[in-house]
């Protein structure tokens, strides 16, 4: 089961050009800077462009091949696609508009998405006899999420669907997105260029850059990748790692991953429970000795693994920790004073508050 | 207050242009979605072609018309031939003279009202499942309705001011052509007419105005629905 992409598309100067395949399965994040033609790709997927030549074939079904004039209409596609702004039909209620597709889908399954679970999940009940004028953003927004829902798709595309809320809303959106993904098993394609979505919904990342794919894999590795730092500045570059809360006392939660133990500030989930820990490369600093006198939390044996030069100031360092890949951000400074190259045994000193959490409570309690 | 002939003369009127913007709003629509949505070579052409009437004198229309579907005319020997219509001294002939002078203002509103909807609800509607029909009459229809009728009423409204292409094609014939601005002409024409031609005159300006400021709210109410 896969999602191949092999897209050669132009548009006067601009050229996307992708040839990646990925799970199909999860959910596949697209990041990269604005203009990097994130949007093309979506709606080349959706169908509602052409591309000039190559490929997509999901789960081993063909969506469009230009060299065998094969191409499935957007209809014929059943993806789901929720556009930067809602494009909700505003002369049908909502109601109406959560209807849409499902009325022209024929009869769907049990398996399929259904409107009261739907109308619950988005805590749409409310709104129904509304029109979309009267609705905020965010109200809009889960409106379309519940319209592509209900028609049953095989894919959800979702471009940018956090962009122009406010934070309060932003978390809500997450958290739905979330539970339709635990809920329903849609396979996503989520592009963003916030990493905080990121984190919490992608299980791959494709990074693109002036339409190029730069690089594509899971999430654990590319986050941890030293090129990537480039495309998502260097302030927002860190690795994802994945973690399980074992132990919670006095305040202080810990959680194991493959390589150590983190202590963060106490947790509500459960024993147990997996989460994503995301550690951003400025909030890790280096040392060559273990400091004891320290505020920092964690203080975890590491050994270099690579440096690249970030700007004229930074330099990008990856390290291991027994198998996890993590990234700290320091000056070249402090690179020569400590004499960092590869293989050097180091310690990385992380800030317990500079963890970022992903799990099902974060936004649990808004909405 | 109207004679006999004047209430005929005003209800022909209705009949002459509520015909004629029928029978031309299906080509409206189709050009007006053309000239909204379409892009093409040669588009200004069509559009000139389009809104020629507006700019011809009515008098050439009318004379074109006579050319084509007179008893000699290409077109008029035909259907006089297949059909048995005949289009000169004929109400018909009124409605189709009516329906092409006043086809610009039908497409310009309809046009207009389509520039305003956003084509990406069509695409979210395709990925929804609707086919190309389905988003045509449950889509774009009901969010360009308000202007389609707006643009009807403009049209209607120009059209039972029609005086040129009628008398020119259809000739001036009480009970089959003479529509009110017709009957207005001829009042003036008659001795001791004066009276009854201001009276019409007025009678016409009050349609106008009353077509007009339907017109205008319905276009806003286009505007609102769409903008919403």
């Amino acid at each position: 089961m896969s999602l191949v992409l092999d897209i050669e598309h132009r548009r006067g100067e601009f050229q996307l050009q992708i040839r990646q395949t990925t799970g199909g399965d999860n959910v596949l994040a697209v990041v990269g800077p604005s203009g990097a033609g994130k949007s093309t790709l979506l709606n080349i997927m959706a169908g509602l462009d052409a591309a000039d030549r190559g490929r997509m074939l999901l789960h081993n079904r063909v969506v469009f091949d230009t060299a065998a004039g094969k191409h499935m209409s957007a209809r014929e596609r059943r993806f789901g696609y929720l556009p930067q702004q809602p494009l909700l039909f505003p002369h049908l209620s909502v109601e109406g508009n959560l209807l849409f597709g499902r009325r022209r889908r024929g009869h769907p399954g049990a398996r399929a998405p259904q409107p009261d679970l739907v109308i619950a999940l988005l805590q749409l009940q409310a709104l129904l006899r509304r029109k979309p004028a009267t609705l905020s953003g965010g109200e809009a927004q889960r409106v379309a999420l519940g319209r592509a829902l209900l028609a049953n798709p095989s894919l959800l595309l979702l471009d940018e669907p956090l962009t122009g809320l406010d934070w309060a809303r932003r978390d809500e959106i997450l958290h739905y997105l979330r539970e339709l993904k635990r809920r329903f098993a849609i396979p996503m394609v989520l592009v963003s260029h916030n990493m905080d979505e990121v984190v919490q919904l992608a299980d791959e990342l494709l990074v693109l850059n002036a339409g190029k794919a730069v690089a594509c894999g899971s999430l654990f590795e590319i986050s941890s990748d030293l090129a990537l730092a480039t495309y998502t500045g260097n302030l927002a570059a860190g690795s994802i790692i994945r973690a399980r809360l074992t132990a919670q006392e006095q305040g202080i939660a810990q959680l194991k991953f493959n390589g150590g133990v983190l202590n963060v500030p106490a947790l509500p989930d459960a024993i147990g429970t997996e989460l994503r820990v995301r550690i951003l490369a400025r909030d890790v600093m280096l040392s060559m000795n273990p400091v004891e006198a320290i505020s920092a939390n964690n203080i975890l044996a590491a050994r270099v693994i690579a440096t690249r030069a970030v700007d004229s100031v930074h330099v990008l360092v990856q390290l291991d920790i027994g198998g996890s890949k993590l990234l700290a951000l320091i000056t070249q400074q402090s690179m020569q004073r400590l004499k960092l190259a590869a293989g050097t045994a180091v310690h990385a000193l992380i800030k317990s508050v500079s963890l970022e959490l992903s799990s099902a409570h974060k936004a649990a309690g808004t909405g | 207050m109207l004679t006999p002939a004047e209430i005929t003369a005003l209800l022909l009127s209705f009949k002459v242009a509520g015909w004629g913007v029928v029978a031309a709003m299906p080509l409206a629509l189709l050009l007006g979605h053309v000239l909204a949505r379409g892009r093409f070579a040669g588009k200004f052409i069509l559009e000139g072609l389009v809104n020629l009437p507006l700019v011809l004198p009515p008098v050439v229309i009318g004379y074109l018309l006579l050319l084509t579907f007179g008893v000699r005319g290409p077109l008029g020997a035909w259907l006089a031939e297949v059909a048995g219509v005949r289009l000169v001294f004929s109400w018909i002939g009124a409605a189709l003279a009516t329906g092409i002078v006043t086809l610009p203002f039908q497409v310009r509103m309809i046009r207009l009202a389509i520039e305003a909807v956003d084509p990406r609800l069509e695409g979210m509607a395709e990925t929804l499942g609707a086919r190309r029909w389905d988003r045509w009459v449950n889509v774009l229809l009901p969010l360009t309705l308000p202007g389609i009728i707006a643009g009807a009423i403009t049209a209607f409204s120009a059209g039972l001011g029609q005086f040129g292409a009628i008398i020119t094609f259809v000739a001036n014939v009480p009970g089959e052509t003479r529509t009110l601005p017709l009957a207005i002409y001829t009042a003036i024409q008659a001795p001791g007419g004066e009276t009854q031609a201001a009276r019409l005159a007025l009678l016409a300006i009050g349609l106008a105005l009353a077509g007009l400021c339907l017109s205008e709210w319905l276009g806003r109410r286009a505007r609102r629905l769409v903008t919403a």
